[in-house]
């Protein structure tokens, strides 16, 4: 599987949805608990590569719309964040728009290296739009 | 120096200390109730809302704070806004069950996490970094 991996480039964008329901993006200051680990985030939190999925198709059901962070995947590695490709999304389905931050996992979300890393500075996200 | 979420059962270190200026007993009233007002609001569009509506994060892509630890950061809350504490500037789904009160200031973001299973942590960042980080009990 490793062999059919495409690889993130250091220039990609990567989008990462966060519902205004959540509250996590508000007054143009965006929360470290959009990068927080849920239930389904086993092996990172979940982010798409822009070259492979449009910006309204990073998003979903949430009733009050999303905005998206758009990430720099040089950015990240260069403030220590991996950004890997993981196109197994489950369920038999492969998705080559997806990609994971897999130092961000449910089973480390009360470390304190994932409560730093969804602290990064914040200039490196940028969120872009609403839908 | 910043404001801080520090409450009358955490002891504070003191880089962290209230800047709530008193004299002899007394608070600044325009200050308290502005606070007040700003923890009233919290409570009621924020842990309330969840409170009664239970369904409120059922259409989101992660798991929002179970009834009892809405019912857990409501009782903090009450009691940072009766004991005049500086209000944090969000309170937010931690997207696994649990709430989190942030307060960003100019150099410090000051964090109170209620998890999933209850506990609760009190945490201060400096540049990003974890500089202080203990749990919490209410009173």
């Amino acid at each position: 599987m490793s062999e059919d991996l495409i690889p993130i480039e250091d220039d990609e964008l990567l989008y990462r949805s966060i519902s205004v329901r959540s509250g996590h993006y508000d007054n143009g200051v965006l929360s470290a608990q959009a990068f927080h680990p849920n239930s389904r985030d086993e092996t990172g939190i979940s982010v798409f590569r822009a070259k492979y999925r449009p910006m309204e198709d990073a998003v979903g059901p949430s009733p009050d719309g999303y905005f998206v962070a758009v990430l720099h995947a040089g950015e990240l590695r260069a403030r220590g964040i991996r950004v890997e490709p993981q196109p197994d999304v489950g369920g038999g389905v492969i998705d080559i728009s997806h990609a994971e931050l897999p130092q961000i996992t449910r089973a480390l979300k009360r470390s304190t290296e994932v409560a730093e890393l969804g602290s990064v500075p914040k200039p490196i996200f940028r969120c872009y739009r609403e839908f | 120096m910043p404001p801080t979420l520090e409450s009358a059962v955490y002891s504070p270190s003191p880089s962290v200390r209230p800047v709530v200026p008193t004299e002899a007993g007394t608070r600044p009233p325009v200050l308290h109730r502005s606070r007040q007002r700003v923890w009233q609001k919290f409570i009621d569009e924020k842990l309330i809302e969840w409170a009664t509506n239970p369904d409120y994060f059922d259409n989101e892509d992660f798991e929002g704070p179970s009834p009892e630890v809405v019912s857990l950061a409501l009782r903090f809350a009450q009691q940072f806004r009766d004991t005049d504490q500086p209000p944090p500037h969000r309170v937010v789904p931690d997207a696994d069950g649990g709430i989190v009160f942030e307060l960003t200031g100019r150099e410090l973001t000051e964090k109170i996490h209620f998890w999933d299973n209850g506990d609760v942590e009190y945490l201060i960042f400096r540049a990003g970094k974890v500089i202080e980080r203990q749990p919490l009990q209410p009173a």
